[in-house]
């Protein structure tokens, strides 16, 4: 469903993703892991279409996001680390605005948002402006927005922050629940106890290129450490390279 | 009184990682202070010429230096209070380091100065490009002596800390006061009661009188600093300051001083006694402000979809988001009630805008011609003041939140075509009223009025797309306070080629214009005038369709992922 081939996005001398490839197939929850500046959003932000890669290609759900980028943003997704969102329309409003811009209209919409916010539990609030919502409602706002239009490639940027311990066991049985749906998720985070518990593939950036990738098995078996989880796993992956 | 730098360092680094650290926008800053500078000249030599020229209009009379000044500094003065306030209105209750500086160990009287000196930053480069450039013009024109150039930065240093503390306390006192439901009708009444006793002034008491009269009329002239020598305003004492400067009275000139400084002292004392009274009641009413009316989600997306019932889902999307985002935002309010204010007095002002009583037909005629295309190339200004405040802007207004459509199914140039579907509508309506009024008042026959009114609205489709293509070229999407976005060098340049754009579009609606009223039309049934209107306005559409085009894809093209 997700497939990225010899990606690369430079910013002068500086090499922020080094010739990365990758193979997500559909219905699974893929996390992307990595120590802060690993070049994890700059992956991201390529894959929604807001960068553009220096070279390589990426394929989403079968379109190129590069050569029919309507097509393959129409099918997926996008939650940002940061919900910046627009602070003078209500939460309603703005599901009505992201309906509209991917062509769900009518009752369908009306149905969809409902359900969302109901999920989400933003329906007391559906008529407040979104500047009046504290920081984890926006994330919230932002994470139906994503869900609306019912995407078949679900890209999550670390999701948990700022949402309180319901939200955040609300989200990840969801995550859960689309995964078995046949949605495809893609997941960047640094909380190594949410990958560990809903991945089932992972791979680990560093310095802009992949350091190892596989199930979570594959990595013990690399590792060597059978009975140890994946924070105790990651940090002796990456504390050689990492310089404090 | 050691912090308050400390407050300010941001700011100066920021200004100094843009210069040197922003690799290609540092040209963009490069290229900001050439065309600063280019203004400041282009201000300067204007200033000498119109005074030459009103020296020229009254025959030999001396003008007394009070005229002019009082003139430019009344307008300044405005110029600079408006911003202030709302700047000020920012910087107290939206900054974005409030959290961090409100937490941190500062005493009031720091963060009230570190505000006043962050305020002060922002719009001083209107004192510094439109007042210092005048006050030079204005010093060697009248040959003063040293004095002058010495004293005349001094006084004004302390007449724009006049403006800055004024607009401030109006801040303060705003959002402390006003009903925290009711700000925005507050404001809109206040701007059209300002306007009003504007109007009232500028008619001087006897009801003849209107700027263009005035500067018509050599009597007329002589009477206006009756019009604006109150003596309670400001700009009166600092345009009396630098009259005895010029003149090397010095004693006169301290008398000013000392007023000026003891009236800065005041403002100052008094808007510190404001702050320690209201800023927190201010801080907690701007925060906590419900809205005035409930918001019906359901039912506005059933009205968007009734307006607007043949438009594609994401045209209506970002159209219905344009408006209501506009129509919920407080600074757009202010500045919207600020230009109808101006188009008010400009409207006003074409009752004055008579033929001469005594001329031959053929003078009248090339008056008349004059006339209309005046009518055109002042609504064009207006119309492109309009656009500079909101159309330009209106892409930045995005913001943090531009991700949204940047990873949404729909291409920029579609986005940008639905802002500039969003912003043709109001702005042509706006241009209708203000192109058939002033056609209707200088007695233009109908098909004139109508011309000038097609006109007026084909032109509307050029500068609007200027202002969303241009905006997208310029855009800016990390900003403090969305007034800043009008006021960087983007909409200067808009400023610039839409100037150059009407000039070009002056050029078939003149040839149109004098054609219909120089050449006596002889055919039957009035085909030739009628050919003529018809040919003159589809040239002017064509020029406008193709800056369009070109406008809105050049936006689209740098707003493309880099």
């Amino acid at each position: 469903m997700i497939t990225i081939k010899n990606l690369t996005k430079s910013y002068g001398s500086f090499v922020a993703v080094n010739n990365i490839s990758l193979e997500v197939a559909a219905g699974g929850i893929f996390a992307f892991l990595g120590v802060n500046g690993a070049g994890k959003t700059t992956t991201i932000k390529m894959l929604t279409g807001i960068l553009r890669p220096s070279t390589g290609s990426i394929f989403l759900g079968g379109f190129d996001l590069l050569a029919e980028p309507q097509h393959a943003k129409a099918i997926t997704g996008y939650i940002p680390d940061r919900p910046n969102l627009y602070p003078k329309l209500t939460g309603r409003e703005f599901l009505y605005f992201i309906c509209d811009m991917y062509k769900i209209t009518g009752k369908q919409a009306e149905r969809r948002i409902d359900q969302v916010l109901e999920e989400y539990s933003l329906v007391q609030w559906q008529d407040e402006l979104i500047e009046s919502y504290s920081h984890g409602m926006k994330q919230r706002v932002a994470t139906c927005a994503a869900l609306v239009h019912e995407p078949k490639v679900l890209i999550v940027d670390e999701p948990m922050v700022g949402l309180d311990p319901h939200g955040a066991r609300n989200l990840k049985d969801a995550l859960k629940r689309y995964a078995q749906a046949g949605t495809t998720i893609f997941l960047s985070t640094h909380s190594l106890n949410v990958a560990e518990e809903l991945a089932d593939n992972l791979a680990i950036i560093h310095q802009g290129s992949i350091l190892t990738r596989g199930t979570l098995e594959d990595i013990r078996q690399l590792t060597g450490k059978h009975e140890e989880g994946l924070e105790h796993m990651f940090l002796e992956l990456t504390a050689p390279l990492v310089q404090h | 009184m050691s912090l308050v730098p400390v407050l300010l360092k941001p700011r100066l680094w920021a200004i100094k990682n843009r210069w040197f650290k922003s690799g290609r926008n540092g040209l963009k800053e490069l290229g900001a202070v050439i065309f600063s500078s280019l203004m400041m000249w282009g201000i300067y030599a204007g200033t000498k010429s119109a005074l030459r020229d009103l020296d020229r209009t009254l025959q030999g009379t001396t003008v007394d230096p009070t005229v002019p000044l009082g003139l430019l500094l009344a307008a300044l003065f405005v110029m600079i209070v408006i911003p202030a306030g709302v700047s000020a209105m920012g910087a107290f209750f939206f900054a974005r380091d409030l959290d961090l500086t409100l937490s941190a160990p500062l005493n009031p009287r720091q963060f009230l100065m570190g505000k006043t000196c962050d305020v002060g930053i922002s719009v001083s480069w209107m004192l510094c490009i439109f007042g210092l450039p005048s006050l030079l013009a204005v010093g060697i024109f009248y040959s003063s002596g040293p004095l002058y150039f010495v004293g005349a930065p001094l006084l004004c240093l302390a007449f724009f800390s006049v403006a800055v503390l004024i607009g401030m306390m109006a801040a303060l006192l705003f959002a402390a006061i006003a009903p925290t439901n009711r700000g925005k009708q507050l404001c809109v009444a206040l701007i059209f009661l300002v306007v009003g006793v504007v109007v009232a002034m500028l008619r001087g008491g006897n009801g003849t009188t209107g700027i263009p009269a005035m500067l018509a009329s050599p009597d007329l002239l002589k009477k206006l600093p009756q019009s604006i020598s109150h003596s309670w305003l400001p700009s009166i004492h600092c345009a009396q300051g630098l009259t005895a400067l010029l003149r090397g009275q010095t004693t006169d000139a301290l008398l000013v001083f000392s007023e000026f400084f003891a009236l800065v002292a005041i403002l100052w004392m008094s808007l510190r006694a404001l702050f320690s009274k209201l800023y927190d009641q201010g801080l907690s009413r701007v925060h906590t402000a419900a809205p005035f009316f409930r918001i019906h989600s359901r039912s506005s997306q059933q009205v968007a979809k009734w307006i607007f019932p043949f438009a594609s889902s994401p045209t209506r999307a970002v159209v219905t988001k344009e408006y209501k985002i506009f129509s919920r935002d407080l600074t757009h309010t202010i500045q919207l009630g600020m230009l109808l204010g101006i188009t008010f007095v400009y409207l006003y002002n074409y009752r004055f805008l008579t033929g001469p009583a005594k001329a031959s037909q053929e003078v009248l005629n090339i008056w008349s011609i004059f006339l209309l295309i005046s009518n055109i190339a002042l609504g064009a200004l207006v119309v492109t003041s309009i656009c500079s405040r909101f159309v330009y802007p209106s892409v930045s207004m995005e913001g943090t939140a531009f991700w949204i459509v940047q990873s949404a199914p729909i291409s920029l140039k579609d986005l940008l075509k639905a802002k500039f579907k969003s912003w043709l509508t109001p702005v042509s309506l706006i241009a209708g009223v203000i192109f058939i009024s002033g056609a209707m008042a200088l007695n233009a026959d109908v098909p004139l009025v109508l011309a000038s009114c097609a006109a007026g609205i084909i032109l509307c489709h050029g500068l609007v797309a200027l202002g969303i293509g241009i905006g997208a070229v310029f855009s800016q999407f990390e900003w403090e306070h969305s007034t800043q976005l009008s006021m960087n060098l983007g909409s200067f340049i808009f400023m610039l080629v839409s100037m150059f754009f009407v000039l070009l579009n002056l050029v078939p609606l003149g040839l149109m214009f004098g054609t219909y009223v120089l050449v006596p039309d002889e055919s039957e049934g009035g085909h030739f005038s009628t050919f003529v209107l018809t040919g003159g306005l589809t040239v002017t559409y064509l020029i406008n369709r193709l800056a369009s085009w070109w406008a809105l894809s050049a936006g689209a093209r740098a707003l493309q992922p880099k």
